[in-house]
């Protein structure tokens, strides 16, 4: 048999448990093709589902070792590696857990597997400069309007239905049963970034989710504004910017160049 | 930086994310560090920020487990070129990759998996290494792995195959003592003459590990674990095979069930010990 035929029939007998005619390559020596075969099955798999434990850990925590480790062994069937590097392994377990009726129970468990996956995601990220707000001063309030900004390159945000930083705090602090959050009430949005003493997970108000949103699109921070007022014409916008800059995720601030129309 | 290349007597201990801090601040009295490339492969945070106080300190190795070299899908470029980035800002002594492949059609299997011994094989995977030598313009070490099965179409012993590769790449050779007794019990060979095959001048790196021995009702299958301490049988073949290689550095591996950071000094002290026997009986 050719290498490039061996090695195809190889994955498919480890990956679909098809009888290919690996097996009659193998040399027995005292155990069955398919127990030496096995091993290496073995060996994938518990490297594999260890992986997604670990890039998942509050996921896994939230529905138990083996209910994940029984998920794990499906999505690693239906969404095989592509990278050789193994921290590049679960990208899209989120959508997966989105997609499965059998998680029908843990509505909110995608939310979650995206925030283990941005806290991952966070803590390989380049390292950035953080400004904090007086760097505002380097440029004449006449300019505020067209401002626009970069972000640090761990930023993530997510957005749930569900009380989804009540329920990540909860299951990272090992909480009590009393403090178990009532899944009914209102959606939040949780900021994920890494700051100097590690990968944070903070809980931000709709309005800031917003802002964030519109300033990583490159708009300007006075679109910004008129967007954030729309969904809230009560919020304060101040309040909402410093508090954006304390998280220390702001990394560079420009002008717009205005477009000059001929 | 410590640039000096690693010294042909002296023990590593292969570095993983758990014991980083503990050596970025305490400065163990350790010769070198090998690391898993793949594990360097993102872009910032905390594994670089140790990793280049580390390099401060001690020389480096990169040991690579997910390159692919034997599969027959094209090599990995991407891969290769991210490599190629971090040896340049980390300027380890040894770079290594293993004798195996992982991947097909694409996929990633992330196991070290085994290849038939046959012309064919030699062909492909001699002419990829040479590949790779060229793109990182250095000469790379390849590991011979432990496996648990035989392909019935093999040509040849492991031995000539390793040494084919490494005559036809004018690659070195990183031999895993644990992996070849591993082999030598799995597939009933003498591992001793193994060793005596392995011409001394192309070894520039000798591996040390735990591997776990799984009894099952058909017989019993040695599994390379690295989960703990080196058996004594391992210890007595590097003991006797010391003297033949003693050009190539020894390194203490130990990846899954990591212990205190002290239990791989004791190991890498038990190989120095073994060391220091042999180079006094040559006095
Ligand atoms: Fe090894």
């Amino acid at each position: 048999m050719q290498l490039r035929e061996l090695q195809s029939q190889f994955s498919a007998e480890i990956l679909c448990g098809e009888n290919t005619s690996i097996q009659t390559l193998v040399e027995q020596r005292g155990f069955q093709a398919k127990q030496r075969i096995s091993v290496y099955r073995n060996n994938i798999f518990a490297t594999l589902t260890e992986t997604l434990s670990n890039i998942f850990p509050v996921s896994c925590a939230m529905v138990g070792e083996e209910f994940f480790n029984s998920m794990a062994r499906i999505y690693i069937r239906s969404h095989t590696p592509d990278s050789g590097n193994l921290h590049d392994f679960g990208e899209h377990l989120p959508s997966f857990i989105e997609s499965m009726p059998e998680l029908s129970n843990y509505p909110y468990l995608s939310a979650l597997a995206e925030i283990d996956w941005a806290c991952h995601q966070a803590f390989h990220s380049v390292s950035a400069t953080a400004l904090d707000i007086s760097s505002l001063g380097d440029f004449s309030p006449d300019n505020y309007e067209d401002l626009q900004f970069e972000f640090h390159p761990s930023i993530h945000t997510v957005k749930s239905k569900y009380p989804i930083f009540d329920i990540w705090d909860f299951a990272t602090s090992n909480g009590h049963a009393d403090t178990i959050p009532n899944i009914k009430s209102e959606g939040q949005q949780v900021l994920i970034h890494r700051s100097k003493s590690g990968v944070k997970v903070v809980n931000i108000e709709d309005e800031l989710f917003q802002m964030i949103k519109s300033l990583r699109e490159h708009k300007t921070l006075g679109a910004t504004f008129t967007s954030t007022l729309d969904l809230n014409p009560e919020y304060n916008l101040k309040e909402g910017l410093n508090r954006l800059f304390s998280f220390g995720v702001v990394s560079t601030i420009t002008v717009k160049r205005s477009i000059v129309h001929q | 930086m410590v640039t000096h290349p690693i010294p042909a007597d002296s023990v590593g201990i292969g570095l993983r994310g758990d014991h980083c801090e503990y050596v970025a601040v305490n400065k163990p009295s350790v010769d070198w560090f090998e690391i898993h490339s793949e594990n360097y492969f993102g872009q910032g945070g905390a594994p670089h920020d140790w990793l280049r106080q580390i390099r401060q300190d001690y020389n480096l190795s990169f040991h690579g487990v997910g390159l692919s070299l034997g599969s027959t899908d094209d090599l990995n470029v991407k891969h290769l070129e991210r490599l190629k980035e971090l040896i340049h800002i980390y300027e380890p002594g040894l770079v290594s990759e293993h004798l195996s492949w992982s991947s097909i059609d694409g996929i990633y299997l992330h196991d070290l998996l085994p290849l038939p011994f046959t012309k064919e094989t030699i062909v492909h995977l001699a002419s990829r290494i040479e590949r790779v030598q060229d793109m990182l313009g250095r000469t790379i070490l390849v590991e011979n792995a432990s496996t648990y099965l035989e392909f019935s179409h093999s040509e040849m012993s492991e031995w000539e195959f390793i040494n084919e590769i490494t005559r036809l790449s004018g690659c070195q050779l990183l031999l895993d003592i644990n992996n070849v007794y591993v082999n030598a019990c799995n597939h009933q060979f003498d591992p001793i003459e193994f060793f005596s095959k392995i011409s001394p001048s192309v070894v520039g790196e000798i591996h040390l590990a735990g591997h776990t021995v799984k009894n099952l009702p058909e017989g019993t299958i040695r599994i390379d674990t690295h989960d703990q301490r080196v058996c004594d049988d391992v210890w007595h073949l590097y003991e006797a095979v010391a003297n033949r290689f003693h050009a190539a550095p020894t390194l203490i591996e130990w990846d899954k069930e990591l212990p205190e950071f002290s239990v791989l000094m004791d190991e890498a002290n038990i190989a120095r010990s073994y060391r220091q026997e042999m180079q006094s009986a040559a006095a």
